[in-house]
């Protein structure tokens, strides 16, 4: 389904601060998306999300609400919200995260991003959206059942109120970001690198600080309280900053972090890996936008903090471009830090071969926070131009037997990394046009498309498994290849791949592995089968599964234990 | 020569414990004392057979000789070993008090056990636990009123673990045991101390667990979305509220979403077993040059807090936690701390049913199916003498008699 066969329009509000439980004298804020899809239906349902609002005592399902088609003549329909102003409604509650959630999926979809439609990791269409799951401090997206779910609790400062995780924009944004993750790189679902379940937790909170960003309201609150800067906590770097206060806490995590480095008490730690990686990123964040200022106000005249405003908007939709795009370059299976700093350079190496500043900067910050062993872990080597040469590409593209062939010989092997008498499985391959962003002679900025055919192989690989007595002694971990090349020249772009790590990066790893598989042991989600078989016969929910085949075992389904509650 | 007697009954699934102490009366004169551990059995299931309560008080009574229970000890507010004592009251002694036959001096109870652990504004609450325990509840009134409504998606498990961690149901039999001795009822916990709590002179106590805030002990714990109403009067039988997918949404994705909503239900009931075993009180008891280790059904997460604590270390008599089971089972580097692989004999026993029909098919549905574990039971031998209470007839029991001041002990059966 291409952008243009999305024919429907509707603009629907959406919560953008919620008033009742921001800081004194912050007023609450609302903000109109403009949403466009094949369909729209009451719910509000469309194509590719559905919001299932069921009533949290008897499990009913609540009537949606309506959708009025465009009068005639007129292409925009929209929702009937009985009351319109009244934000806590649960009507208004529906298209609230209706629009959050769609928001998201567009600005992933953006033709300098993605530049195509965001998939699913489920075999379905739509994404479900539950925004009253039920009583808890927590939201989470769940693969199996094809969701967002939402929960609600009671304000910490006034037992009467609720606290309804579906209002707040962050979270709304953060646990989309984990959807569409899903959707790009499925393999992170089963990873159990702390450093790839850190990535998961990462992009949640760059969706939700960049979905911020967005907001033209939030983004001039925040310059104008800190006079221009994005240096400090403000709702950009506070990550659930409200669901944080109504726990009683602060946010709950900060991007916004100088000092933050990659130690080895956190290895193991994703929650603590994933602060590291935000706050390398933010800060490359903070460095684009301080350097467009300059040019702003070289070229203006303008002050500092006229020109704030701007500088972010265009820092922000670079940054955007640069750390989403990459996602879809990840190489299947296990993923360092260092492979999603280079899936974030290869592309962008490919695209501005000497423009190399904010490459420098990225490099520096995971150097800087020791989150590769050295600067040339980073180093990416352009790919044999002509490695296609003389290869059926239309054939790559269409054919999942000429793809398979060509990858299962000599050739193929050697490009993508395959060890020989190693069966592998060929994804099907992505085609994706981007847009990409130059600037001439004098000044002016030009774009370029960019057709791509992204090609993706993975295979098994048995390593040692450390963890302790009653678990088998190999584990099999997912790695692979991510090859893309540009339809027009037929020349590689991008070649990055999990299966040849150098022996320390590949020791440092499994040594994480170890460390995080044996604290979910001892916190008891992960345990060997079949101790997982809840009383009723079924895989207990809650719990990674583990796959086991005499001494080997494999692991799945470990995101899920992310964001499940720890405690009653 | 003075033997300390511990006499492990077979109750089938459940505990029932008597220990027969040679000590010395405020005077100095030998004296024999009497400490009761948990009297009860699972319900609902084979391994719940009431019967045997009868005799195995028969038995105590006659052990006790007319003279008093010195000690009652109640490690946990699970069924399988609290309701014991209800039973032969009212089956048996026809509500004729059973405090009054056994004569019971000092009563222990796990420190949640306390009436007023929940009760905020007292010394004794709780507020976390009792958030947990709330949450809990709600639960488990949801559950309850889902199998009423759905009686065909219950399982006998299911029914097994409802029932024994009904805290209605538990309630009575917590409330006699309360009751035993009425001036010196104690809830116990870590940290307290218990000189004075008890009669014996000789005998000394350390109690590892459990921890006085037992929040901790709660695992993951999710809502789960039953989607059940209750009926239009209290009577009313209960209904599945009906759901359709509205009009644009996958038929197969909706209902797939509503089963998997509810699906986390197997998880909270484990969770929820888990948290009040690990209440369970765990002593240790000392006398003469051995050491005893009594810890109900402590679990993991219990294990874990004591060993944090440093209160692990090597014992001669071990009763096996929580029936064999491998969460109750001391976790993996732990087990040498209590039963050390040093040449030193050791002894253990384990109270359990299994179904043993299951065990020769090696079937296993579920995790606390075909406990106990075979590996569990495997590790023990290889560090301990280890007896199991099946092996002796519904109500008889194994004896295990250490030698004061000596490494002898004998180990004799019922008939």
């Amino acid at each position: 389904m291409s952008t243009a066969d999305r024919k429907a329009k509707v603009e629907v509000p959406m919560m953008v601060d919620d008033a009742r439980f921001a800081p004194q004298g912050r007023g609450s804020a609302t903000e109109v998306v403009r949403i466009e899809e094949e369909f729209f239906l009451d719910g509000p349902v469309s194509r590719r999300v559905a919001v299932l609002d069921f009533d949290p005592k008897t499990g009913a399902l609540e009537r949606g609400v309506s959708y009025i088609s465009p009068k005639k003549g007129n292409v925009l329909g929209h929702y009937d919200l009985p009351s319109p102003h009244d934000v806590y409604s649960p009507a208004f509650g529906q298209v609230s995260v209706f629009a959050t959630v769609c928001k998201t999926i567009q600005m992933f979809e953006k033709d300098d991003v993605l530049g195509r439609e965001v998939r699913w990791a489920f075999d379905a269409p739509q994404l479900l959206v539950v925004p009253r799951a039920g009583q808890m401090e927590n939201a989470y997206y769940e693969r199996d059942s094809h969701s967002l779910q939402f929960f609600f609790f009671p304000s910490k400062k006034d037992e009467k109120e609720t606290v309804y995780t579906s209002l707040a924009r962050d979270i709304v944004a953060h646990e989309t970001g984990h959807a569409i993750l899903d959707g790009i790189a499925p393999h992170l679902w089963f990873a159990i690198t702390p450093q790839s379940r850190a990535l998961h937790e990462a992009i949640g909170d760059l969706t939700a600080l960049l979905v911020s960003i967005d907001s033209s309201t939030l983004r001039r609150a925040v310059l104008k309280k800190t006079n221009g800067s994005i240096k400090e906590s403000t709702h950009f770097s506070a990550v659930a900053e409200q669901f944080g206060m109504e726990r009683g806490q602060g946010a709950l995590r900060n991007l916004y972090d100088e000092n933050l480095i990659l130690s080895d008490t956190i290895r193991g730690e994703e929650h603590d890996l994933c602060r590291v990686l935000t706050a390398a990123l933010y800060s490359v964040l903070v460095r684009m936008h301080d350097d467009r200022k300059e040019l702003e106000i070289a070229k203006t005249g303008k002050d500092d903090y006229a020109v704030s405003g701007r500088a972010l908007a265009i820092a922000a939709a670079q940054f955007r471009r640069m750390i989403m795009r990459a996602l879809d370059y990840l190489p299947p299976g296990e993923i360092s830090f260092a492979d999603y700093g280079r899936a974030i350079i290869a592309p962008d190496q490919a695209a501005y071969p000497d423009d190399e500043k904010e490459r420098e900067w990225l490099c520096g910050e995971f150097v800087r926070r020791k989150m590769v062993l050295s600067p040339s872990a980073l180093a990416v080597d352009p790919p044999p131009e002509d490695g296609l040469k003389g290869i059926d590409r239309q054939g790559l593209m269409d054919s999942d037997w000429v793809a398979y062939d060509f990858a299962n010989g000599k050739w193929g092997r050697q490009l993508l990394g395959i060890p020989e008498g190693v069966q592998f499985h060929v994804e099907p391959r992505l085609l994706v046009e981007r847009e990409y962003f130059h600037r001439q002679q004098d000044g002016a900025p030009t774009n370029q498309k960019v057709g791509e055919c992204l090609f993706k192989a993975w295979w098994y690989q048995q390593e040692e498994n450390r963890i302790g007595s009653g678990f088998p002694s190999q584990r099999q971990i997912v790695v692979g290849t991510t090859m893309a090349w540009d339809r027009d020249t037929g020349k590689l772009r991008v070649l990055l791949s999990t299966g040849n790590r150098d022996r320390k990066e590949l020791a440092e790893q499994r040594q994480d592995r170890d460390l995080m598989l044996a604290r979910l042991a001892d916190e008891g989600v992960l345990r060997p089968s079949p101790q997982r078989l809840g009383p009723d016969g079924r895989p207990l929910r809650f719990e990674a599964n583990i796959e086991a085949t005499g001494q080997v075992m494999l692991v799945s389904n470990v995101a899920r234990t992310l964001h499940f509650a720890r405690e009653v | 020569m003075d033997a300390l007697r511990v006499r492990v009954y077979n109750v089938r699934f459940g505990d029932a414990i008597l220990i027969s102490v040679p000590d010395a009366s405020p005077g100095g004169s030998p004296v024999l004392r009497h400490i009761m551990i948990d009297v009860g059995n699972s319900l609902g299931t084979e391994g719940g057979l009431d019967v045997v309560f009868e005799m195995v008080m028969q038995d105590v009574l006659k052990e006790l000789d007319g003279h008093p229970l010195d000690l009652y000890v109640m490690t946990h507010e699970h069924m399988d070993h609290v309701q014991g004592l209800l039973y032969f009251q009212k089956k048996v002694l026809k509500n004729k008090p059973v405090k009054d036959l056994l004569d019971v001096q000092y009563a222990w109870l796990t420190r949640s056990a306390h009436p007023n652990y929940y009760t905020p504004n007292t010394e004794e609450y709780h507020e976390k636990a009792k958030k947990r325990k709330d949450t809990v509840e709600t639960f488990l009134d949801e559950a309850e009123r889902y199998f009423r409504a759905a009686p065909g998606e219950e399982s006998d498990w299911i029914r097994g673990l409802m029932a024994i961690n009904n805290p209605r149901a538990t309630a009575d039999c917590v409330d006699l045991i309360r009751g035993l001795a009425p001036d010196n009822t104690h809830y116990v916990y870590h940290g307290l101390d218990v000189a004075g709590r008890h009669p014996f002179r000789e005998t000394t106590f350390e109690i590892w667990a459990p921890e006085e805030d037992t929040s901790a002990y709660y695992g993951p714990f999710q809502p789960v979305a039953f989607g059940a109403s209750p009926g239009a009067t209290s009577r009313a039988k209960p209904t599945v509220t009906p759901v359709e997918p509205p009009r644009g949404v996958d038929a197969g994705a909706f209902y797939n979403l509503v089963d998997r909503r509810r699906w986390g239900y197997g998880d909270n009931l484990l969770a929820i077993d888990s948290a009040v075993n690990n209440t369970s009180i765990v002593f240790c008891l000392n006398w003469r040059g051995w050491r005893l280790l009594f810890p109900g059904d402590a679990e993991e997460r219990s294990w874990k807090e004591m060993d944090k604590r440093g209160l692990l270390k090597p014992v001669h008599f071990f009763k096996i936690s929580h029936h064999g089971s491998i969460t109750g089972m001391l976790p993996e580097g732990l087990v040498d701390k209590v039963l050390k692989d040093d040449g030193t004999r050791r002894y253990a026993a384990l109270s359990a049913y299994p179904d043993l029909k299951k065990l020769d098919r090696g079937e296993q549905k579920w995790t606390y199916e075909k406990v106990p574990r075979q590996e569990v039971l495997k590790e023990l031998k290889s560090r301990a003498d280890l007896r199991q209470t099946i092996e002796v007839p519904d109500g008889g029991y194994i004896d295990y008699a250490f030698e004061g001041g000596t490494r002898n002990a004998t180990i004799t059966t019922s008939k």
